[in-house]
């Protein structure tokens, strides 16, 4: 398992390359990189983050996709800061022996990441800035779960 | 105590992070923010809708029952909206 909080941007193909070479046993990986959406007039985005409970946070619930999938390896990146459409903002990378064990456990993850995790963007448009609020469906996403 | 704002919180009270000496009556969070409210009306425009805000001690997501404590940090913030 590897939990990166940080400002800085990632190489995906690096990235890759240090989730194999950590890992020993996946026929099958899954990848989710989620961007920084190229809204009309949206100049960049700020999310800001609170580190300490951020990597405490992700690494629980890593804990528990453990304990709920059979996975070989987990490799999890979440900037923060300043971002302009396009850039990275987040990776998640699950390793598995079959395939429905990463990618249900990838999803899992990502859904934690959306309403639970302490992140929280706000988008600076040429003409104001907004702070986005949390989805009720990414709430109901996360029920699906029960809990845990 | 050491209290942290994120978000539109911190906007408002146009602080991230500060000390505290917090009388010692004070031993929920939900009485915290009252006393707060009450010393300053930044605060009170920051916690006016309480069910807006999200509240973690030592890092700990918690409800507003949760007992505090000289030593501990407690943290604001709104909804996450992370990924």
């Amino acid at each position: 398992m590897d939990i990166n909080i940080t400002k800085d941007d990632f190489d995906l193909t690096e990235e890759i390359e240090i989730f194999n070479q950590n890992s020993s046993d996946h026929g099958a990986v899954s990848i989710f990189l989620g961007k920084v959406r190229p809204e009309k007039n949206l100049e960049s985005m700020q999310i800001d983050c609170y580190p300490e409970m951020a990597q405490k946070e992700i690494k629980n619930i890593a804990k528990i996709a453990y304990s709920k999938w059979s996975l070989d390896n987990i490799r999890i990146i979440h900037r923060y800061g300043s971002l302009k459409p396009k850039d990275n903002i987040v990776l998640v990378v699950t390793g598995s022996s079959h395939r429905s064990d990463c990618m249900s456990a990838n999803e899992f993850i990502m859904d934690f990441l959306k309403s639970s995790a302490p992140f929280w963007k706000k988008e600076i448009y040429s003409d104001k800035e907004v702070w986005v609020k949390q989805k009720e469906s990414d709430l109901k996403k996360l029920y699906q779960y029960g809990s845990f | 105590m050491n209290l942290k704002y994120f978000a539109w919180i911190a906007e408002i009270i146009d602080k991230r992070e500060e000390s505290l000496e917090i009388p010692s009556e004070i031993e929920t969070i939900g009485q915290l923010i009252d006393y707060l409210s009450s010393i300053d009306e930044a605060y009170k425009k920051a916690f006016e809708k309480r069910k807006n805000i999200k509240f973690a001690v030592n890092q700990v997501l918690v409800n507003e029952n949760e007992l505090i404590s000289k030593a501990d940090e407690v943290a604001f913030f709104p909804p996450m909206t992370g990924g």
